[in-house]
């Protein structure tokens, strides 16, 4: 109980703050480019060699994702700063930690709302996804089980990336240099997946395998997205706990 | 012997090389409003974050209402209020919105919030965004969060802090009409002796991390009141007299000066005179007690 109304108390901090709005626009927008994409180059598109046997569906989760893997790690991490920076401005934690309330759901508090955040995101890219097939008029059937896939991909694959930002943020007292962070490793993750062992290890490169697709190995995101996620989220709660609020 | 809100046994805290509190000794009686003095960088906010264990000591124990914080911080963080260092407010909340989130975290009813705006006097304000606020709204908004619940300790670090002169005095009114109003036993702390002055019962004085006063204000205003200046001859030998005695003397512009915590004036005017000094001035000295302050931390000299 005192965990739910902790993350209450997360959730009413970000109320008229751009988090929301950031969290709901965010898929539309992408949504938005990629219905310009293929309303302009479906065609196109389809009578390429490299796409022939794709499905409607594939092809637009395929045109999607080129810029998606960027933005929902981008986005993440955006919020996750965005999350720990309200703390740091107001000066808030100290006085929340003064409060009769465990440290550690404190932490985990402001985790699930991230999380719950990224996942709210990942499902409304989902919903514009086959507003965007539908919209489009895919000559296929709606592919309900492709966009699952993706979706839950996704869910699984962020984790690594929340508790790693969510670590950093609460680790380091400036958020700014967090965001500087989570911006480098996103805009390096191309590089970390062409590695084997970087794309396992790294959390930012875990959400470009979340493409269901027999060329892509979507274990990364299952299996490193999980257990990465659950290895950061443990060492930031022990962390959190020892932590020091000077 | 009154009940001990706050006791703290040879806290000590060190950050590397620097010992910011060494060896304290607090102890705060029930129903005092204390005011914890200190310059800044004195180490009155690591104190206080030791005392709602923010900051986990190096050694020593802080004990709030008889229980060690180490060990039952939930239980006594329950009777505790505290504004840590400065108010902490979300700006895009409204100040009713800033006190529902501590109301939902302490699971306490809807009416606290009113209790609490009332008090520091924000019920007018309190739909308004808190980025609207001036500086001394913000305090009090601070205050009022640290006023949620049923406290029965509140810890104001520097709540006056950044003030002008009349958002100073509003927020000293508050402080000072809290005990009554709330019943709660009050830690301030502040680096303004006048401050302090104007507002606690008992003061702490600390400095470079030790205590060194503790007491009521009398008390610490009597202090200020041991110095007893002399006008003797031959001097030298009359300061060498006095030495020997065990006074503490110094001379100043032609005059010796004791200072002790204990001195009978009357007595060292017989023994100077039954020794063959002609006595010719013998005053006590009443010392400000911003003097006494500045003399007790290395301020001043004399």
């Amino acid at each position: 109980m005192e965990f739910y109304r902790l993350l209450r108390g997360e959730f009413l901090k970000q109320k008229k703050s751009l988090t929301w709005p950031i969290s709901l626009f965010a898929p539309i927008l992408a949504g938005g480019l990629s219905f310009i994409n293929l309303l302009i180059r479906y065609d196109y598109l389809m009578g390429l060699e490299a796409n022939q046997g794709l499905s409607s569906w594939n092809l637009l989760l395929f045109q999607h994702h080129f810029m998606w893997f960027i933005f929902l790690p981008l986005v993440v991490t955006v919020i996750a700063w965005m999350v720990h920076y309200i703390e740091f401005k107001s000066g808030g934690l100290k006085n929340t930690l003064a409060l009769p309330v465990s440290k550690k759901k404190v932490y985990l508090a402001k985790w699930a709302l991230v999380f719950i955040l990224s996942s709210i995101m990942i499902i409304i890219n989902g919903f514009v996804l086959l507003l965007v097939g539908i919209a489009l008029r895919f000559p296929e059937a709606v592919d309900f089980i492709l966009i699952l896939k993706y979706s839950l991909y996704q869910i699984i694959g962020i984790l690594s990336l929340i508790s790693l930002q969510t670590l950093i943020s609460a680790g380091i007292n400036n958020t700014n240099i967090a965001l500087a962070m989570g911006f480098v490793g996103v805009a390096s993750s191309l590089f970390f997946a062409q590695s084997e062992k970087l794309a396992k290890l790294i959390p930012y490169a875990h959400i470009i395998f979340t493409l269901p697709d027999p060329t892509i190995n979507n274990h990364i995101p299952i299996q490193y997205g999980l257990s990465l996620g659950m290895a950061f989220l443990l060492i930031g709660l022990i962390y959190f706990n020892r932590k020091e609020i000077c | 012997m009154s009940e001990l809100v706050i006791e703290t046994k040879g806290l000590t805290k060190e950050f590397g090389s620097l010992t910011a509190v060494k060896d304290l000794n607090l102890k705060v009686k029930k129903g005092a409003l204390y005011g914890f003095l200190g310059a800044n960088g004195a180490g009155k906010s690591t104190t206080i974050r030791m005392l709602l264990d923010l900051v986990k000591p190096t050694r020593g124990n802080a004990y709030l209402f008889n229980k060690d914080i180490r060990y039952h911080r939930k239980e006594i963080l329950r009777k505790v209020g505290a504004m840590v260092e400065s108010p902490s407010y979300y700006e895009n909340l409204t100040a009713y919105e800033n006190l529902e989130i501590i109301r939902r975290i302490l699971k306490l009813e809807k009416k606290e919030i009113d209790k609490a705006l009332e008090i520091v006097n924000l019920s007018k304000w309190k739909d308004k965004r808190v980025k609207t606020f001036s500086l001394g709204m913000k305090q009090r908004l601070g205050i009022a969060q640290a006023l949620m619940g049923d406290r029965e300790l509140l810890i104001l670090d520097e709540p006056t802090n950044g003030l002008d002169p009349a958002g100073v005095r509003e927020i000293r009114n508050l402080i000072i009409s809290l005990p009554e109003i709330t019943g709660a036993t009050v830690l301030i702390s502040s680096h303004i002796l006048s401050e302090i002055e104007l507002i606690a019962d008992h003061v702490g004085i600390i400095h470079n991390g030790k205590l060194l006063f503790q007491g009521t204000l009398e008390e610490l205003k009597e202090m200020g009141n041991r110095e007893i200046a002399i006008k003797a001859q031959p001097l030298l030998e009359a300061e060498k007299f006095l030495r020997n005695k065990g006074y503490d003397v110094e001379m100043r512009e032609g005059r010796l000066y004791i200072t002790a915590e204990r001195i009978n004036i009357e007595e060292v005017n017989r023994e100077m005179v039954l020794e063959g000094f002609g006595v010719s001035h013998l005053s006590e000295n009443k010392k400000k007690l911003e003097e006494v302050f500045l003399q007790m931390t290395g301020g001043i000299e004399g």
